[in-house]
């Protein structure tokens, strides 16, 4: 058989609208007899048939529905199907509430997905909080489709449009294959929805303990989804239970898988640090940090005041102090990471503008030029009273070592390891 | 008389007993009803009465897979669908010699 569709298929599917009011399963069961008998005839009309020589054979769909409907025993098709279509006027005001009903649910479906999803991804459970937004909207469409019944919501132009184009799919091989393929993966569905739920819980809770809450919560509606998916297509009410939890656990999904994805993209590239970021060193390199902020030099003074050059850091444990080391890339391209060590101070960098010396014509272009200069940019008046192991009341008889001099006016300083007062050279 | 209204009457009983000898696939009955003479029995009359016969609980239905084309559902008479074949087959009798009866007298 071939996929494109043929008279037989466009029949049957037109048909089947005309039944859809009927019990899915039982819909089929009529079709499985009917289809045998309609084969049998396209095969004896050729594959060119048109629905027209069916129609002229077997009357219209709709008048072979009824025929079905009435010795079949199924109730006439007038109240439900038909009475929607041909009798607008009258059912016009009847279909509000269902429409209401049916948007609702679209709704409430979309803004669960879309909340799962930004949930998922930020990991954060307040963001569920977003969902009672939608709560009122969903108890209103809940209480409507209670009270005026799925077969008016089934009665809607757009769902027998939607109904109409599915059955057409499903009078087409591959199309009919798909789904019933899908069919097969449904009650496997409900079992993802539960388990995704139960580990979304999970995960919120490792995260913020107080989505411990919802932990209960959210096992209860995987659990009501496995209940009601096994009985959806008998209760078409349900559909207002599983197409919110089914649209969260995608939307929560595909929010979880794009966390990943930016955890593991965040890791990644910053591991070679990017050359012209000093104080990067969150991801790997080395950072010294003093009161908050980062340190990218250390200038190191002796008692007299004396600057220290070429100076090696350790700490506690003998390990060496290695930061990132930058240089001038020559010629006068900017800085650039030159290594690691654990030497200081560091000779500064630094970028000036400076007139080009090639410039043509009256323009003065500038250019960036870097430099590094070594030395220390500021003397520090180092407190005479640092000895740093005798207090000023031992009376230590002719120390060689710097000692306390009866004549220092400085006040006491607070911390004596740090210049009191660095004061720029240039 | 129309014989499509008889037929309202006693197509149930038309199904059942073609369903007596063989199983048979919703076609196969619709065939053997015309066969029989019941040119005027509607193709989707049949298969709703089959199914209205199967959800009354005296058929019963199992699914053979064809080579070519759709699979085939056949019907087969249960006990109770073969119990109601001989009471409505004796209803029908007596019924239809009281009508010779009646007829042939009047004619």
């Amino acid at each position: 058989m071939s996929d494109k569709p043929t008279a037989v298929r466009v029949y049957l599917a037109r048909v089947r609208t005309s039944l859809a009011d009927l019990p899915p399963t039982e819909v089929e069961e009529i079709l499985d007899d009917v289809r045998p008998h309609l084969a049998e005839i396209e095969a004896e009309m050729g594959p060119g048939a048109r629905v027209d020589a069916l129609i002229e054979r077997l009357g219209t769909p709709e008048s072979y529905a009824a025929e079905l409907r009435a010795s079949g025993g199924y109730p006439p098709v007038a109240e439900t199907v038909v009475a929607a279509s041909t009798t607008v006027t009258k059912s016009a005001p009847g279909r509000a509430q269902p429409r209401i009903a049916l948007w609702g649910l679209v709704l409430c479906t979309i803004w669960a997905g879309g909340v799962a999803f930004v949930a998922g991804h930020m990991l954060n459970p307040d963001v569920l909080l977003i969902l009672l937004f939608a709560a009122p909207v969903f108890l209103v469409s809940i209480v409507l489709v209670l009270h005026v019944g799925v077969a008016r919501v089934r009665a809607l132009p757009e769902v027998k449009w939607l109904v109409a184009t599915l059955d057409r799919a499903r009078e087409q091989e591959s199309a009919a294959k798909t789904m019933r393929f899908l069919g097969t993966l449904k009650p496997a569905w409900w079992v993802v929805c539960a388990v995704a739920l139960a580990a979304f819980g999970l995960l919120l809770m490792a995260r913020h303990r107080q989505a411990v809450l919802l932990l209960p919560f959210l096992i209860a509606i995987g659990l009501a989804a496995v209940w009601a998916g096994q009985r959806v297509r008998g209760d078409r009410r349900l559909v207002w239970m599983v197409a919110p939890v089914s649209a969260f656990v995608v939307g929560g999904l595909f929010g979880g898988f794009g966390a990943t994805v930016d955890l593991i993209g965040d890791r990644t590239p910053y591991a070679t640090a990017s050359s012209n970021s000093p104080t990067s060193g969150q991801y790997g390199n080395g950072e010294l940090r003093y009161r908050g902020s980062g340190v990218e030099n250390i200038y190191a003074f002796d008692a007299e005041g004396k600057p220290l050059t070429d100076i090696y850091l350790y700490d506690e444990k003998g390990e060496p102090i290695t930061l990132p080391r930058y240089g001038c890339r020559t010629p006068n391209g900017g800085e650039t990471k030159s290594g690691e060590d654990n030497r200081f101070p560091r000779p500064r960098i630094e970028m000036t503008q400076q007139p080009s010396s090639d410039a043509p014509g009256a323009y003065t272009t500038y250019e960036t030029v870097c430099r590094e200069t070594a030395g220390v940019p500021f003397s520090a008046a180092i407190p005479k009273s640092t000895t740093s192991s005798s207090p000023p009341v031992s009376t230590t008889p002719s120390a060689p070592s710097p000692t306390p001099s009866v004549t220092s006016s400085a006040p006491p300083p607070s911390s004596p390891s740090s210049p009191s007062r660095p004061t720029p050279t240039k | 008389m129309e014989i499509s209204q008889l037929l309202k009457g006693v197509l149930d009983l038309a199904v059942l007993a073609v369903l007596r000898e063989e199983d048979g696939y919703g076609y196969d009955v619709l065939r053997r009803l015309r066969t029989a003479g019941l040119d005027e029995v509607g193709d989707a009359s049949v298969y709703g009465t089959l199914r209205r016969l199967y959800k009354a609980g005296l058929l019963t239905s199992y699914v053979v897979p064809s080579e070519e084309g759709p699979h085939r559902k056949y019907y087969s008479l249960n006990e109770p669908g073969r119990l109601r074949l001989a009471e409505s087959g004796k209803t029908w009798l007596s019924f239809a010699s009281t009508m010779n009866s009646l007829l042939g007298e009047a004619a």
